[in-house]
C-alpha cells in the first residue's frame, strides 16, 4: 500500500554499484565535508550553522531582556543595548530565519521529496553555503569592531552617519542575499525539471510547493536588497546622496528600497513554515490535506501578493496619504490566502487520527501563535490603527509571534519530524513533548504580555522606560528565560539521541517520497529511480477510509 | 521526465545567417534613429517616451532572437516576463508614492497630516534663496518638504540621534535643493 | 514513462557523455535545466539593477532641469559608439552559440575573440569618459565639484550615471572574465553539437549586458 512504487528495471544506472553506503559515512574526513556537494550533507552543515547563530541571536535576545528588567540600567548602558538589539535582529533574520526550513531541512529533504540524486547544481549549492558562510563571518566581525546600532533595518539617515561598524555589517548582508538567491535559483531548477516520473505537480508535497514560492521570492526580492545595501555602503563610504537628504536624496526612498525586499522577505520566512506545517499535520494525524489545491496555490498568492504591501511599513515615514491608503488596502489582501491555509489545516485535522507527537505537538503551537500574529499583522495594517501602534512592543510582539511562534516553531517541529532521516536515531518522545510545551508556555508569557504593554504605548528600541510598564516588562523577560530553558532542553534531547547506537526504527510511517529511500538514505539518495503513483499523502488509512466509503 | 520529453537538444534550432545579420542591421538603424530624435528637441516626456519605445523594441529583438527566447521553452520567456513585471512593479509603486506626497491636502487633517502642512507651508515659504533657483527647484521642493516632515516621526534609535538629519536637514533640504546650485 | 526510454546514454551500459553529470538522467535534462537557472540568474539580475533604474527615475521626476542640464556634459558620440560596439559584440556572441551548434570550431573561437575586442574596445571607451567627468569635477554625491552651472542636484545625476554604468561596467569585466574561460575550453575543443551549453549560457549572460545598455544609453546620453 505504499504511495511508490520502486523501479527495479535493470536500465537504471544506481543500481550497478551494488551496496551502498549511506551520506553520513559514504565518504571520510574533514575535506569531505568542507567540499561535499551532496545536497544531504549541505543541508546537515546548514541546520548546524543555522542552530549555531540562533544561539548567538538567543544570547543576545537574552541579554537585552536582561537589560529590561528594570527601567533603570542592569547590564549595559544605553549604547550597548543599541548593539545588542541590532545584532540580535540581524543575526535572526538573515543568519537563522531565511535559511533555517530552506537552506537547512529543505535541502536535504527536497531532492528526496522528488526523487532526485541531487539538487540541479550541486556545485551552485556548496558555494551558496560558504558565501553564507563568509556573510555570517562579516556579522560576527562586527561584534569585535564595536557592534551596530542601526537594528536589523539600517534606516537612513541614521545610517550613513552612525560612527558604529555598519558598513561590515552591510556588507555581510549583502553577501548573504547571494546566498540566498543562488539557493532559491537551484531549488527552482530542482523541483521544475528533476522530478521523478509520476510526479506530477499535484502530486508534490505541499513542504516542495512552500519551498518553490519561497524560491521565487527570494530569487525575485533579494537582488533589490543587495543593490539597497551596496548603494548604502557607497553611500557611507563615499556620499553618494541617493538617501541623503544633504544632497537631495531621498531618506525614504531608502525605505521603499528595503521593504520592496524586506515585505516578501517576511514571507520568505514563513512560507517554508507553512509548508512545514502541512507535512507535520497530515503525517501525525494520519489525513489527507483538506484542500491539497488551495493549499498549494495560496503559496504562489502570497508570494505574489507579498510583492505588494511593502508600504505598510512606511505608514508614519511620510510615504504620500494616496501610498498609504492603497498599501493599507492591500494589506488586508494578503490575510486571504493565509486564512485558506489555516482553515484548511484545521479541517485537515478535524475526525484525523491526531497523535500527540512532538512534532505534532510543535504544528498545534504553530496553529495557535501564528493566528495570533497573523490576525494582530491586520490591526497593524490598518493605516490609522498602526499610526498609533507603529514603533511600539506591540509590533515586536507581532513579529515575533509569526517569525518565533510561526517559523522557528516549524522549523524545529521540521526537526524533530525529519531527526530520524538525517541521523537514524530516535529522540526521547516524552522529553520533547515536554520540551514543546515548555517552549510554548514560555514563548506566551514573554511575547503576550508585549501586546498588552506595546498597545498601552510602550516604544520599541528603547533601553529605559516609565514605571507603568516595569510589570509587563519583567514578567516578559521571565518568559524569555523559560523559553530559554525549553529551547535547550529541546536541543539537548535531540543531541543525546546521537549517542544511541545503530538505526532506530521509523516511528512516522511519512508516504512521500523521502520517506522511500534508506535512512540514512545513500549518497546517491535512491537505488534506483523511484516512479510515483500516488499523491504524498495517501496513508495506508486514507485508501481504507477512501474504500470504506465506497469511492 | 515529462516536462522536457518535447525537447531535443540533439538537432539544435540553428538560424540561418541572414537574420543575425538583419537584426544586427535593425538594431543599427534603430540606434541611429534614437539618436536623431535626440536633436530634434521633442517635449521632456514624449522623448523620453520615444527614447523607452526605440530602446524597448531593441531589447525585444535581442532578447527574442539573439538570445533565442522565441524558439525557446515558455518556461524561460516566463521567467523574464515576471521578472520584468516585478520591476515594473517596484517603478510604479515607488513612484505613486514619490509623485503623489502632498498632493491629497485635506482642510483639517490629523496630526500627522497637520505636521505634513505645516512642512508644506515652510517649504512655501522658504528661507531668503538665490533669485532664480526658485524654478528649478519648486516641483522638487514641494516633494522634498513632505519626505522630511514624517521623518522626525521615524524609528526610535535614528529619530533620537539624528533629528538633525530627519526632520531638520530633510525639510531645509527642501528649499536648499533648488538653492544648492545657484550657490554653487 | 519518457524519461526511462530517454535515459539510453545511462542505460544499457553505454558511455556517458564526456559533460554528462551524474545527477542527472539525460544530457537534455542538463541542458534543459542550466538554461532555465541561466535565465532565473538573469532575472535577479533584472532585479538588480532595477534599483539604480528606480533612483534615476525618482531623481529625474524630482529634478527634470539638472537632467536636461547634466546630460549635456556626457558625450553622445562617445556613448553612441559603445553602443554600436556592444551591439556588434551582442551579433559575434550570438554567432558564436551559432558556431558551436554547429560544431564549427574555427567559427565558435572567431567569434568570441570579437566578442572579447569589442568588450576591451567598450572600457576603454568608458575609460576615456570617466576620465573627462573626473576632470570636470562631475563626480557623485559628496565628491562633486564642478564648476559649470547646472541648475537642482547635479551631484544626483552623477551619482546615478556613476553607479548604473558603474555597475554595468563591473558586469562588462566580468563578461571578459567569462569569455576567456569560454575561449579556452573552446580550444580544447570541449563543445560540438551535442555539448554547447556553456557557450549558450555566457551568451545569454553578456546579451543581457547589451540589453542593459540598451536602456542605458537613451536614458543617461539622450535626455535631450
Ligand atoms: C497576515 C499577515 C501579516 C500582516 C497583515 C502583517 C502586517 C504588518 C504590518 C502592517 C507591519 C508594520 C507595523 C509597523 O511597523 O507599524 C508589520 C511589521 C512586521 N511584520 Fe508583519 N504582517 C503579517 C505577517 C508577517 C509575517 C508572516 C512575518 C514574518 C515571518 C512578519 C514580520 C514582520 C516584521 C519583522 C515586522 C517589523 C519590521 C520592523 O519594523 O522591524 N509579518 N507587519
Ligand atoms: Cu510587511
Amino acid at each position: 500500500m505504499s504511495a511508490t512504487t520502486i523501479d527495479h528495471s535493470p536500465s537504471h544506472a544506481a543500481g550497478e554499484h551494488g551496496h551502498h553506503d549511506n551520506y553520513l559515512v559514504a565518504k571520510k574526513g574533514i575535506s569531505s565535508w568542507i567540499w561535499t556537494v551532496d545536497h544531504k550533507r549541505l543541508g546537515i552543515m546548514y541546520l548546524a550553522a543555522v542552530i549555531l547563530f540562533f544561539i548567538v541571536g538567543g544570547l543576545a535576545a537574552i541579554a537585552v531582556r536582561t537589560e529590561l528588567m528594570n527601567p533603570t540600567k542592569d547590564i549595559m548602558d544605553a549604547d550597548a543595548y543599541n548593539r545588542m538589539f541590532t545584532l540580535h535582529g540581524a543575526v535572526m533574520v538573515f543568519l537563522v530565519i531565511i535559511p533555517s526550513i530552506p537552506a537547512s531541512l529543505g535541502n536535504f529533504v527536497l531532492p528526496l521529496m522528488l526523487g532526485a540524486k541531487d539538487v540541479a547544481f550541486p556545485k551552485l549549492n556548496l558555494a551558496s553555503f560558504w558565501v553564507y558562510v563568509l556573510g555570517a563571518a562579516f556579522f560576527i566581525a562586527t561584534l569585535v569592531t564595536g557592534g551596530v546600532d542601526t537594528g536589523w533595518t539600517f534606516y537612513t539617515p541614521y545610517s550613513i552617519k552612525t560612527s558604529s561598524s555598519a558598513t561590515i555589517a552591510l556588507l555581510g548582508a549583502f553577501i548573504l542575499g547571494f546566498s540566498s538567491i543562488f539557493t532559491g535559483i537551484n531549488f527552482l531548477v530542482t523541483i521544475h525539471k528533476m522530478r521523478a516520473p509520476g510526479l506530477t505537480w499535484d502530486r508534490l508535497p505541499l513542504f516542495v510547493w512552500a519551498l518553490y514560492a519561497t524560491a521565487l521570492m527570494q530569487v525575485l526580492a533579494t537582488p533589490v536588497l543587495a543593490i539597497t545595501l551596496g548603494l548604502l555602503v557607497l553611500e557611507r563610504t563615499i556620499h553618494i546622496g541617493i538617501f541623503d537628504p544633504v544632497y537631495g536624496g531621498d531618506p525614504v526612498l531608502f525605505q521603499h528600497f528595503f521593504w520592496f525586499y524586506s515585505h516578501p522577505a517576511v514571507y520568505i520566512m514563513i512560507v517554508p513554515g507553512f509548508g512545514m506545517i502541512s507535512e507535520l499535520i497530515t503525517v501525525h494525524s494520519r489525513k489527507g490535506i483538506f484542500g491539497y489545491k488551495p493549499i498549494a496555490i495560496s503559496s504562489v498568492a502570497i508570494a505574489f501578493i507579498g510583492f505588494l504591501v511593502w508600504g505598510h511599513h512606511l505608514f508614519v515615514s511620510s510615504q504620500s496619504a494616496l501610498a498609504g491608503s492603497i498599501f493599507s488596502f492591500l494589506t488586508f489582501a494578503v490575510a486571504v490566502p493565509t486564512a485558506i491555509k489555516v482553515f484548511s489545516w484545521i479541517a485537515t485535522l478535524y475526525k484525523g487520527s491526531i497523535q500527540y507527537t512532538t512534532p505534532m505537538v510543535y504544528a498545534l503551537s504553530f496553529l495557535f501563535l501564528f493566528s495570533i500574529g497573523g490576525l494582530t499583522g491586520l490591526f497593524l495594517g490598518s493605516l490609522s490603527v498602526d499610526v498609533h501602534l507603529t514603533d511600539t512592543y506591540f509590533v515586536i510582539a507581532h513579529f515575533h509571534y509569526v517569525m518565533m511562534g510561526g517559523t522557528i516553531i516549524a522549523f524545529i517541529g521540521g526537526v524533530h519530524h525529519w531527526w530520524h532521516k538525517f541521523t537514524g536515531k530516535n529522540y526521547n518522545e516524552k522529553i520533547g513533548v515536554i520540551a514543546a510545551i515548555i517552549i510554548f508556555v514560555g514563548f506566551n508569557v514573554t511575547f503576550f504580555t508585549q501586546f498588552i504593554f506595546g498597545s498601552q504605548g510602550m516604544p520599541r528600541r528603547y533601553w529605559s522606560y516609565l514605571e507603568q510598564y516595569h510589570t509587563g516588562h519583567m514578567i516578559s523577560t521571565y518568559g524569555s528565560y523559560l523559553l530559554a530553558v525549553g529551547l535547550f532542553l529541546a536541543l539537548f534531547n535531540l543531541l543525546a539521541s546521537l549517542r544511541n547506537k545503530g538505526v532506530a526504527p521509523e516511528r512516522w510511517r511519512g508516504v512521500s517520497l523521502e520517506w522511500e529511500t534508506a535512512t540514512p538514505p545513500i549518497e546517491h539518495n535512491f537505488e534506483s529511480i523511484p516512479v510515483v503513483t500516488a499523491g504524498p499523502y495517501d496513508f495506508p488509512e486514507v485508501r481504507a477510509a477512501r474504500t470504506g466509503n465506497g469511492h | 521526465m515529462a516536462n522536457q520529453a518535447h525537447e531535443n537538444h540533439h538537432e539544435p534550432h540553428v538560424l540561418p545567417l541572414p537574420v543575425y545579420y538583419g537584426i544586427f542591421g535593425a538594431l543599427l538603424g534603430l540606434t541611429i534613429l534614437t539618436y536623431a530624435v535626440s536633436f530634434v528637441g521633442l517635449p521632456e516626456s514624449l522623448a523620453l517616451g520615444v527614447a523607452m519605445l526605440v530602446a524597448s523594441t531593441k531589447a525585444a529583438l535581442v532578447a527574442g532572437v539573439f538570445m533565442h527566447l522565441i524558439w525557446d521553452e515558455k518556461l524561460n520567456i516566463l521567467v523574464l516576463a515576471v521578472s520584468v513585471l516585478a520591476m515594473l512593479l517596484f517603478f510604479g509603486v515607488t513612484l505613486m508614492d514619490e509623485m503623489s506626497r502632498g498632493l491629497i491636502l485635506p482642510e483639517e487633517g490629523t496630526l500627522f497630516k497637520q505636521n505634513e502642512d505645516a512642512a508644506l507651508k515652510e517649504a512655501a515659504n522658504p528661507p531668503p534663496a538665490e533669485p532664480g533657483a526658485a524654478q528649478a527647484g519648486g516641483k522638487g521642493a514641494k516633494l522634498k518638504a513632505a519626505a522630511g516632515s514624517g521623518e522626525g516621526s521615524a524609528a526610535a534609535p535614528a529619530a533620537a540621534a539624528a533629528p538633525a538629519a530627519g526632520s531638520g536637514e530633510g525639510s531645509a533640504a527642501a528649499p536648499a535643493a533648488g538653492s544648492g546650485s545657484g550657490s554653487r | 514513462m519518457s524519461s526511462a526510454t530517454n535515459a539510453h546514454d545511462d542505460a544499457h551500459g553505454q558511455a556517458h557523455h564526456k559533460f554528462h553529470q551524474h545527477h542527472f538522467l539525460t544530457m537534455a535534462q542538463q541542458a534543459s535545466s542550466a538554461k532555465f537557472g541561466m535565465w532565473l540568474f538573469l532575472g535577479q539580475e533584472v532585479l538588480f539593477f532595477s534599483g539604480l533604474f528606480m533612483a534615476y527615475f525618482v531623481f529625474r521626476a524630482l529634478y527634470p532641469e539638472t537632467w536636461l542640464h547634466s546630460a549635456e556634459y556626457l558625450s553622445k558620440t562617445m556613448g553612441g559608439i559603445n553602443t554600436v560596439v556592444l551591439l556588434y559584440s551582442s551579433l559575434t556572441m550570438a554567432l558564436a552559440v551559432r558556431s558551436a551548434q554547429l560544431s564549427d570550431k574555427k567559427g565558435l573561437i572567431i567569434n568570441l575573440i570579437q566578442t572579447i575586442v569589442c568588450a576591451f574596445i567598450f572600457m576603454v571607451v568608458k575609460y576615456f569618459e570617466y576620465s573627462a567627468k573626473f576632470d570636470h569635477g562631475f563626480l557623485p554625491g559628496a565628491l562633486y565639484h564642478g564648476h559649470e552651472f547646472i541648475p537642482g542636484r547635479p551631484e544626483l545625476f552623477f551619482t546615478v550615471y556613476f553607479t548604473m554604468t558603474g555597475l554595468h561596467g563591473i558586469h562588462v569585466v566580468a563578461g571578459i572574465g567569462v569569455l576567456f574561460w569560454i575561449l579556452k575550453r573552446a580550444i580544447r575543443g570541449d563543445f560540438d553539437s551535442t555539448y554547447y551549453i556553456p557557450v549558450e549560457n555566457v551568451g545569454l549572460y553578456w546579451h543581457l549586458v547589451d540589453l542593459v545598455w540598451i536602456f542605458l544609453f537613451p536614458l543617461l546620453y539622450l535626455v535631450r
